[in-house]
This record gives C-alpha cells, sequence and structure tokens, in this order.
C-alpha cells in the first residue's frame, strides 16, 4: 500500500482540468480507494457488531455486506476499463483540516477560473474529493500544529502527511512546500522518527513507473460512480 | 503517533457530519432513511463506520452525474490554467 497526501496545488486541477495527468492519476487512487474500501468494509462488518454487543446498541441502516458488495463490483468495474496491470495499491489520504483548506482555497482561487462558481460547486468538489480518498487521518487542530513551512495555510498538508505516514506528498506549490523542486523536500513530525518526502508531480512521475497515464482515460472517473448496471 | 490507515473507525453524527461537511441533520436524514450504516447506542446516540458511510456517498449523490457536469462546464480548463488560478495571489 502507498499512502498519498496531495497538496490543493495538484488536487484542484486534478478536480477540474477533466483531462490532464493529475486527472489521470485521480483515476488510478479512486481504483486504490475502491480497494481499500471492499477491504475495510469486510473488517467494518465485525466492527460495528461488536460496538452494538458491547454496548446494547442495535445496527441498523445500509447493509455493510452490501455495501462490501457494491465496492467490490465498482473495483473490478473499473479495474477491467483501466489498462492491464494499473496498480490499486495507491491510497489518497485526507484530514478533516485539510478538506477545509481544499475548500479554502477552491473559494478563494475558484471565481478567477469561474466567476459563476457556485456553493453547490464547490460541496461536488468535496463530494468528489472525498469519495477518492481511501482513508481519513485522526483529526487536529490546524491552530495546534508545529509549523512545517512558511505559509500557515500549507501547515495541514504536510501535518496530515506525517499522520497518515504518506508514502508521498504532491505538492506544485514550490514556494511554500516542494521548495527543492528538482528533488525532494523532506518534513518531520518533531519527536518522531516520522518522515515525509514531498516532490513536485512532474517529479513524481518519475516514481509511478507501473503505470503508463497516457493510457488512462480520465473520463473514468465519472464511471468509477455510476450506478452499478449502468452501460 | 500512529498511522491510521486501515483502521476500521466508527465517527460520531457530528464527525460525519464535519468530514462530508453536511449538516449533522443531513445525517440524522440518512440514518432515518437507512440510507448508510450505523450503531444507535442505548443513549440515542449514533456511531456510522467511516469505510461504510464512504461507500455510502454513491447513495446519498449522484456522484457520476456532478463530476459529468462539472467536467462539461471545465472541459477547456488545462491543469495550467486551474494553477495559474491558484497561484495569482501568492
Amino acid at each position: 500500500m502507498r499512502p498519498v497526501v496531495l497538496d490543493t496545488s495538484v488536487v484542484l486541477p486534478a478536480v477540474l482540468s477533466p483531462r490532464g495527468y493529475r486527472r489521470r492519476f485521480l483515476v488510478v487512487l479512486t481504483l486504490g480507494a475502491l480497494a481499500a474500501r471492499r477491504e475495510l468494509l469486510r473488517q467494518e462488518t465485525d466492527t460495528p457488531r461488536a460496538e452494538a454487543a458491547s454496548t446494547g446498541g442495535q445496527l441498523g441502516g445500509a447493509s455493510l455486506d452490501a455495501l462490501a458488495e457494491q465496492a467490490e463490483a465498482r473495483y473490478l468495474r473499473l479495474r477491467d476499463a483501466l489498462p492491464t496491470g494499473c496498480p490499486d495499491d495507491w491510497r489518497l489520504i485526507v484530514s478533516r483540516p485539510l478538506l477545509t483548506e481544499y475548500e479554502r482555497k477552491l473559494r478563494e482561487a475558484g471565481p478567477r477560473l469561474d466567476p459563476t462558481l457556485r456553493e453547490a460547486d464547490i460541496d461536488t468538489v468535496r463530494h468528489q474529493i472525498t469519495a477518492v480518498c481511501a482513508e481519513v487521518t485522526d483529526d487536529f487542530d490546524p491552530e495546534l500544529i508545529p509549523a512545517y513551512t512558511t505559509d500557515r495555510n500549507d501547515d495541514p498538508v504536510v501535518h496530515t502527511a506525517l499522520l497518515a505516514d504518506a508514502t508521498w506528498l504532491i505538492a506544485d506549490d514550490t514556494k511554500h512546500i516542494c521548495t527543492q523542486p528538482e528533488s525532494i523536500t523532506e518534513y518531520r513530525l518533531p519527536g518522531t522518527d516520522r518522515r515525509v518526502s514531498a516532490v513536485t508531480f512532474s517529479r513524481f512521475l518519475d516514481h509511478l513507473v507501473d503505470v503508463d497515464l497516457d493510457h488512462v482515460d480520465p473520463t473514468l472517473l465519472q464511471v468509477a460512480f455510476q450506478p452499478l448496471g449502468h452501460s | 503517533m500512529p498511522a491510521v490507515r486501515s483502521q476500521p473507525k466508527l465517527l460520531s453524527t457530528k464527525q460525519a457530519a464535519e468530514l462530508l461537511n453536511v449538516s449533522k441533520r443531513t445525517i440524522l436524514n440518512w440514518i432515518e432513511s437507512k440510507r448508510i450504516p450505523y450503531v444507535k447506542l442505548p443513549g440515542g446516540d449514533y456511531r456510522i463506520p467511516l469505510a461504510g458511510l464512504l461507500a455510502s456517498l454513491s447513495g446519498t449523490y449522484r456522484l457520476d452525474e456532478e463530476i459529468r457536469a462539472l467536467d462539461e462546464r471545465y472541459a477547456a480548463l488545462s491543469d495550467a490554467d486551474v494553477q495559474r488560478a491558484l497561484n495569482s495571489d501568492d
């Protein structure tokens, strides 16, 4: 499993530019999310049951078994539409403060792209990113995290990557995050040995050797979330 | 500080609402309409399995239609266009 965390400078082009390479990588991450979800759903069928048994509570709502079957079907549908051998072990990790930062940046920069950008569009982007994420880190207060960068708004993405023990933090912000854009910028969680390597998307592509993004159809992001049975 | 991946999690309704940026009322509506899995605790509170919640998003929104609509609107945008907009205040 290869966890990655994406900065706004990568994730917003991925969701807003429908044919770019960042979108194509988002499709690969979607395959990873569906792979992770089917595994977690199998585990989770026991967790709520144990919680209900230990507290005297009651299980209800959508069936976890049915959701696991749907996740499996969605995974197979996307896998079969992608190039043979496309990796399914990349995992997009987010945190609540990072999702909030994505939204803040979209609210700030979005009107420069599209003056008609509405709050509903921002919600769509959040749904999209949340649906593609494989995991969510434990919550944290952005005011209380270390200053990793020279821009306080960029610290949550670094902190999320460290909490996630991410293989890569991918950021095209060469001013505050990838300050050594031709190589790797390393961050460390204070008081621990945990480190994360930040790279630009173009540098990251040097490490993405097991799939050729030219062969990944960017429109598969829509297909991944179509209702099952839809052709 | 442990890594958090691959750990099944149970969220409160408040945590689920904050994660998805919806109201707690929306989460309760999804519970009442059985769109998402949950555990109802004896005190009346709910716990929601994270992966089940994320997997249920496809049933709570037509994500494919939302993505298609956004893609049609922004069909001409390149990665560079978006990055220019992001960087213009830096």
